[in-house]
């Protein structure tokens, strides 16, 4: 027990753990990050529960931003724009 | 109405079904027709711009400038793939050129790399200096995200938690975690340092996530 908590207060804290995890998703760790990471997560539940978290929200970001554009119908460009650009698009046509 | 008056409206019709199909398809590149775009996808190209610059006019603009574009580089189109995947990565040019742009007006500030918002997450008066404190421990999330995007509280939820967010950090966040760019390419596009973007990303996650758990996982009752 004692000798589990020298080693635990040797290593990085939370603080330091989570801003990790997030540097994770957008570079490659080096192989003392990467040993520090999994050590702290093989025995932190809330930074391992933060890990997932973190996961969720990209889950949720990306089917949440695509499926608004697909499908979102209250969100369109207005008649007057519409014709508009469609004047504008007739203009630039090389005449027929 | 006789036959001989009906029958150009017809022939009309047909020709916007084969028009249609041609614009869908991904071969014809020789059907290509501009002037269809803004009916089979300019509210599609138009919500794509609006949910990452979330201004009207400026979208209306940018898919404007996108057709125009097309039209320009229609000898380029060679159906490789489809009119409305081409039209969109068109888009997603000009709205990277506006991001440079608004970059050069308004570079990164040093509130946007203020991380001490958090620090009371783990604020410990006993040995544990830095760990999570007790009362701000990440509890799991006892949905998949999938569950969650069905109701639309949760989508009401989820926006206001975008909303909340700095608008630079926003706009890198989703260039990440929507659009798929790398570290790099962000970095590249927006003359950001790789230490800020880390930074920035950081507290987006974190940021974004405190403001789920708080509005819709641990809501009371």
């Amino acid at each position: 027990m004692r000798f589990n908590r020298i080693v635990w207060k040797s290593l990085p804290p939370c603080k330091t753990i989570v801003a990790l995890i997030s540097a994770a998703r957008d570079r490659k760790l080096t192989v003392r990050e990467t040993i520090i990471l999994k050590l702290h997560l093989a025995s932190c539940v809330p930074c391992v529960n933060y890990l997932d978290q973190i996961e969720f929200v990209h889950q949720v970001m990306h089917h949440h931003i695509e499926q608004a554009i697909e499908n979102d119908q209250s969100i369109t460009m207005s008649d007057g724009a519409k014709q508009r650009i469609r004047n504008q698009l007739k203009a630039a046509l090389p005449p027929e | 109405m006789t036959h001989e008056e009906r029958a150009p409206f017809i022939l009309m019709e047909e020709e916007n079904e084969i028009r249609k199909k041609a614009a869908a398809s991904p071969i014809t590149s020789i059907f290509v027709d501009p002037a269809i775009w803004i009916d089979e996808h300019g509210d599609f190209l138009f919500r794509f711009a609006m949910m990452r610059v979330h201004d009207q006019s400026v979208s209306e603009d940018l898919v404007q400038e996108t057709l125009l574009s097309a039209i320009q580089s229609m000898a380029a189109y060679r159906g490789q793939s489809s009119v409305r995947t081409w039209l969109t990565s068109i888009l997603k040019n000009k709205i990277c050129d506006l991001y440079r742009k608004r970059n050069l007006l308004c570079p990164i500030a040093e509130e946007d790399l203020e991380l001490r918002a958090f620090d009371h997450f783990f604020e410990r008066d006993d040995q544990w200096t830095n760990h999570w404190n007790n009362k701000f421990k990440p509890i799991e999330f006892n949905e998949t995200p999938e569950m969650s995007l069905e109701r639309g509280e949760f989508r009401a939820v989820l926006n206001s938690c975008i909303a909340a967010l700095p608008k630079r950090a926003s706009m890198v966040f989703q260039l990440r975690e929507v659009d798929g760019y790398s570290g790099e390419e962000i970095c590249d596009m927006l003359g950001l340092a790789s230490n800020n973007f880390w930074v920035v990303m950081h507290r987006a996650r974190m940021q974004l996530r405190t403001c789920l758990e708080l509005k819709w996982f641990r809501k009371p009752g």
